[in-house]
């Protein structure tokens, strides 16, 4: 084929530009797609799934002790404990250790700010997207199950619906212990600001989500903090939007809202519906 | 018998319907390559999940820039993003203008008429709704440069109108009042057949036949199916729509790309993936070098090929957006649109990348593509990234663009032969 080739200046210009350019972007692609694998890889190879708690307000990230002590006692497989400290000004500093070999850590985040509050559950909710962007970075398991105690629960509620979908994480099971998702309303026929954008941001909720949200009762009702109308409100919020919707009330000892999260009963309860199948069977505690 | 078809072709290029839109087309560049630039910066460079920010590691600093990036896709919404209706407009004008009738009328009567045109179908009223809220988002396909054939044709057919009633009307009286009449009628026309157009869609037309593509397109993965898909999408887009495959979802993972990414992941390996010929495996790895119809070869081969000044111009407007797969300055600068000529290279040249892709995809010379690259990555790199930075799949692509040049250069040297006798039977217009 005769090609008279009509501008070669413009077509060694042309091509230089072309091979150029993309050489010189070869190269950091070529990091960025050898990063972005490896970051895949793990992601997808990850078999760790943390149990992550959030306290209530006025509490610390040592909120949980006593009652991960309780889920270790009588078990051959220890579940490690995390704890975070989220500051104000971002800043997170963590305390306790990972075990290596540990899949199912448990990992809770305390906040500086702890007040009680919409304006501040808000803010604890963003922060904990912060805490958890971190978390992944660190250790990259893409699911987990979310434990929260009081204010935690609705700190988790404010998360899932409005940062939860910015991770790439999925989150399996949800449970709430005494959760007030009408403050402290009685009636939930007064519906506060909190949960009436609660129901109305419930479409963002994840379908396959599995929600546990527990009431303690010392009377009929209430659990001598939080009335057992408002936890029970939870269900305006997550019953026909997620899968599995499990409402269930503790009574008896330790079922006053401070002692909740020590209470047995719970702690076979968080045994048998948050922790993994494959952790559980090698866990004797429940077979006494 | 070329010299026949060449002639033949410039015969149609003659008819009004294509001088008046090649005229507008020209009008419409200057805004055109302004909001491709920022369509093509804001993507690849301010976007922090963009290809420039994320191999660059800036991902953080760029979310300085939000602002920037929502200017400058206000730019671009309010510049190709209303392409069509401004071809309406304009298209009106130039056609009353070369069949020497009354221009002041006509443009704005083209322009509101596609949009009623465009608006009724949807359902939309666009005047009492915020401009982002989402069931605008139906009409914005069809005002944008993917509606720019019916723009087109509406300011052509509401011209045609006007000629006819200023033919055969009965002519007097002051013009504001003169218009009324052809006005109402191009008016009451796009009720008529935009009510014609609700009426299908609400007996379910439209959404079966998209319904029934895309769970075509999704569910089945084969060499074939991803052949199809690109040259329908090749077709449409030469006459100014958008096809299955295009631009905007070129990194969106499929649920067949990510299925392939989850299985190389599994298996360590990118070499043995369920679906090695995906659209984005093929497709967007070795088809779309400089946007659909692989325009960046088409580049050189004019390059190589031509003195005429106003195409190398369109080419160097064209290449900083090309290199990020954008090619709607060739598409109206050259024009690619409605030109014969191209048709066949724009429709064929994805085509054969695909087959030649694929076969050395079988032979295990060169991987598939598993892993998703980030928005607005250059074409001829696509492939590199997504298989995580494999050479042979860097050398196939380069061979490929040097293959698809010289399949493009007897298609540019025939388009300067119809240019050539255009220009000496009907003087110098362009």
């Amino acid at each position: 084929m005769g090609i008279r080739i009509r501008n070669k200046k413009s077509l060694i210009r042309l091509i230089s530009i072309i091979v150029l350019s993309i050489a010189v972007l070869a190269v950091p692609s070529y990091v960025w797609a050898k990063d972005n694998t490896k970051y895949l890889s793990k992601m997808y190879t990850s078999k760790m799934s943390p149990i992550i708690m959030i306290p209530g307000s006025s509490a610390t990230e040592n909120r949980f002790d006593s009652l991960v002590d309780k889920l270790n006692k009588n078990t051959r497989t220890k579940h490690s404990l995390l704890k975070l400290k989220v500051y104000n000004s971002g800043k997170i500093v963590y305390s306790g250790q990972l075990n290596n070999r540990d899949t199912e850590p448990i990992i809770v985040v305390g906040f500086e700010n702890n007040h009680d509050g919409y304006s501040n559950i808000k803010l604890q909710a963003k922060m904990f997207s912060q805490a958890l962007t971190d978390l992944q970075d660190k250790y990259r398991f893409n699911n987990f199950k979310g434990i929260g105690h009081s204010n935690g629960g609705l700190i988790y509620t404010e998360f899932i619906e409005n940062y939860l979908s910015d991770h790439d994480v999925k989150m399996k099971k949800l449970m709430t212990i005494g959760s007030p998702y009408n403050f402290s309303e009685r009636s939930t026929r007064n519906k506060t600001e909190m949960l009436a954008n609660f129901i109305k941001n419930k479409d963002k909720i994840p379908q396959n989500l599995i929600v546990f949200s527990i009431a303690g009762t010392q009377n009929y009702t209430s659990d001598g903090l939080v009335p057992e109308n408002s936890v029970r409100a939870g269900k305006y919020i997550y019953q026909h939007r997620v899968d599995h919707f499990t409402e269930m009330t503790v009574t008896g000892d330790d079922a006053q809202h401070s002692d909740l999260p020590q209470n047995q009963e719970i702690i076979n309860l968080i045994q048998d519906n948050i922790i993994d199948k494959t952790n559980k069977k090698m866990n004797p505690a429940r077979m006494q | 018998m070329m010299r026949k078809f060449a002639d033949r072709l410039v015969w149609f290029r003659r008819r009004l319907f294509f001088r008046a839109s090649r005229e507008t087309m020209t009008i419409l560049i200057p805004f055109l390559i302004i909001g491709t630039f920022s369509i093509v910066i804001a993507n690849s460079f301010l976007t922090p999940s963009g290809f420039g920010a994320s191999i660059l590691h800036i991902g953080d600093f760029v979310d300085n820039f939000k602002v920037i990036n929502r200017v400058l896709n206000l730019i671009t919404s309010w510049t190709t993003g209303l392409l069509a209706l401004f071809a309406s407009f304009k298209n009106a004008e130039v056609t009353a203008r070369l069949k020497h009738n009354e221009t002041r009328f006509v443009g704005l009567a083209g322009m509101i008429t596609y949009i009623i045109l465009v608006c009724l179908p949807t359902g939309v009223l666009p005047l009492k709704m915020p401009i982002d809220s989402s069931p605008l988002a139906a009409i914005r396909g069809p005002l944008s440069i993917q509606g720019l054939l019916l723009g087109l044709i509406v300011g052509y057919l509401v011209a045609q109108i006007f000629s006819y009633y200023e033919e055969h009307g009965k002519v007097g009286g002051n013009v504001e009042y003169k218009f009324l009449w052809p006005i109402s009628i191009s008016f009451l026309m796009a009720i008529i057949f935009g009510g014609f157009l609700l009426w299908l869609n609400n007996i379910g037309v439209f959404s079966a036949l998209s319904t029934g593509i895309r769970s075509y397109s999704s569910q089945k993965d084969g060499l074939m199916l991803t052949i199809v898909g690109s040259i329908m999408t090749g077709i449409l887009n030469w006459i100014g729509l958008s096809g299955p495959f295009d631009y905007s979802d070129a990194t969106q993972s499929s649920v067949l790309a990510s299925q392939n990414a989850i299985y190389a992941l599994q298996h360590n390996s990118i070499w043995k993936v369920p679906y090695p010929f995906s659209q984005l495996a093929l497709y967007h790895s070795y088809a779309t070098y400089g946007g659909v119809g692989a325009t960046l070869a088409l580049m050189i081969a004019i390059v190589i090929m031509t003195r005429n000044k106003k195409d190398l111009l369109t080419v160097r407007w064209g290449l900083f957006p090309a290199l990020f797969n954008s090619n709607s300055i060739l598409m109206l600068g050259l024009p690619i649109f409605f030109n014969v000529v191209y048709l066949v290279p724009f429709v064929l040249v994805p085509v054969i990348n695909m087959l030649v892709a694929a076969a050395l995809i079988t032979m295990h010379i060169i991987p598939p593509v598993p892993f998703p690259v980030p928005n607005g990555t250059p074409g001829p790199l696509i492939a590199f990234v997504g298989t995580s930075g494999n050479f042979s799949a860097l050398i196939a692509g380069v061979l490929i663009l040097a293959m698809d040049v010289f399949i493009y250069l007897p298609f540019v040297k025939f388009n300067n032969h119809v240019n050539n006798i255009y220009r000496l039977t009907h003087g110098k217009e362009e």
